[in-house]
């Protein structure tokens, strides 16, 4: 400090000299202002330095807040896809679980750590070595693991499919990260939505079993009317005295005729039923019978 | 029709009316009427029939319930009614007894199913017309 560098002298006031006299005073004043300088720039060193770490203390209060809120999030949308997560450490035999998975195994959900022989055992017995061997080989080969199995519960059997893949680099084959989800209630959706397809194609198959068959009836009594009623015509002009043998081959011209008309009509139906009849609506084919007509 | 006359029956200038849209159906009823010494009359629709000049002469009517515009059902109400009170038979491919009852009651002598029986068509017709001169 300058101040410190000359200390006032106590001869030095005695000077008439008022020009000097003023001098001095300004001298002291300002190695006064320059002490008060220091320091006020160390208190704002000092402010500076505590207002970082107040902003990094909030920064860090607003990470921890934003970690836990999506921590939770993530726990809740678990929670609704019926899905659990896991890191699976290999060597330590043991699956860090998210609640939601230990919810679907039937474990304590507080419990985080849970041995891979324990979450094995909840398995269905018919599903569990499958699904051993098959992560065993995964994990043999570093391949990531995708698997369907149910778990027995009691009474009811729930339908799981996981995934999981291999984290970190070579060196870290030792975890596997994945999820199981629940599927019972989508499978219990898709079997009831096969149910009520294979129901549709029933009622359909029968329909048009129906729709086949009336137009069967329609189209063949027609002819069949034809021939019952020449038969019944030709035996009555038979009959007469003289007998009117021009009718009576007229009949059997006719009789033979309407046989050979129900004729095309069953084979036009035959080559419709065929699975591959190629488009029956513009056939043109001979006497089959539409089947929209009443 | 130039339909020859049977020599049995009394009943062989009764024109008998038959509807139906199928040509050879038409043709082959006409043929088995004519054998039995009817004369006939074919329409190829219910609206035809309607129309036609000699519908007073009718004595008797066979109609097929499924024709192309109006249904036999609709033909079989006009022919009915109006106090002439025509015998018929309905006809159908098809048929259960609720059709069956559905004509009986709306005054049909009967409801036969393709290919009718001809000897009970026939028998149907002969009953209907002695009946009908009896009254007259």
């Amino acid at each position: 400090m300058m101040a410190a560098a000359h200390p006032p002298s106590r001869q030095a006031p005695t000077a008439d000299d008022a020009l000097t006299r003023v001098a001095w005073l300004e001298r002291q004043h300002v190695a006064v202002l320059e002490l008060f300088a220091a320091q006020a720039a160390v208190s704002l060193e000092t402010a500076r330095l505590y207002a970082e770490l107040i902003e990094e203390n909030e920064q860090r209060r607003a990470i921890e807040k934003a970690l836990r809120a999506s921590e939770a999030t993530l726990l809740q949308a678990e929670k609704i896809n019926h899905s659990g997560s896991f890191a699976w450490e290999i060597n330590a035999a043991a699956l860090r679980c998210s609640a939601e998975f230990c919810r679907l195994f039937d474990f304590d959900p507080a419990q985080s750590l849970i041995g891979a022989s324990a979450v094995l055992e909840r398995i269905h017995a018919d599903d569990r070595e499958r699904v051993r061997l098959h992560t065993r080989d995964c994990v043999a080969h570093r391949r990531p693991i995708r698997i369907d199995y149910r778990l027995a519960g009691d009474g009811t059997v729930r339908y799981l499919s996981s995934v999981a893949e291999p984290m970190g680099g070579d060196g870290e084959a030792g975890l596997y990260v994945g999820t199981a989800v629940d599927m019972s209630e989508r499978r219990a959706a898709e079997d009831s939505l096969r149910a009520a397809q294979a129901e549709l194609a029933r009622v359909r198959r029968v329909t048009m079993a129906g729709q086949l068959t009336a137009a069967i009836v329609h189209q063949l009594s027609q002819p069949l009317m034809s021939i019952a009623s020449h038969a019944g015509a030709s035996l009555r002009w038979l009959e007469r005295d003289p007998p009117r043998l021009d009718q009576l081959h007229r009949g059997l011209v006719e009789i033979a005729a309407q046989s050979q008309r129900a004729g095309s009509i069953m084979h036009g139906l035959q080559a419709r039923a065929r699975p591959s009849a190629p488009d029956i609506g513009n056939s043109g084919n001979h006497g089959a019978p539409d089947l929209s007509t009443g | 029709m130039g339909a020859p006359r049977s020599n049995r029956g009394s009943s062989d200038d009764a024109l008998i009316c038959v509807v139906d849209n199928d040509q050879p159906v038409r043709s082959a009823v006409e043929n088995l009427l004519e054998s039995a010494g009817y004369t006939t009359i074919a329409f190829d629709s219910g609206e035809a029939c309607l129309a036609s000049p000699r519908r007073a002469e009718f004595a008797f009517a066979i109609l097929d319930i499924e024709l192309g515009g109006m249904h036999g059902f609709a033909l079989q109400q006009p022919l009915t009614a109006g106090g002439t009170l025509l015998p018929l038979v309905l006809f159908s491919a098809y048929g259960d007894h609720a059709m069956a009852r559905r004509a009986i009651d709306a005054g049909a002598i009967a409801f036969l199913r393709k290919p009718v029986d001809v000897d009970l068509l026939l028998a149907h017709i002969s009953k209907a017309l002695a009946a009908g001169a009896r009254r007259t």
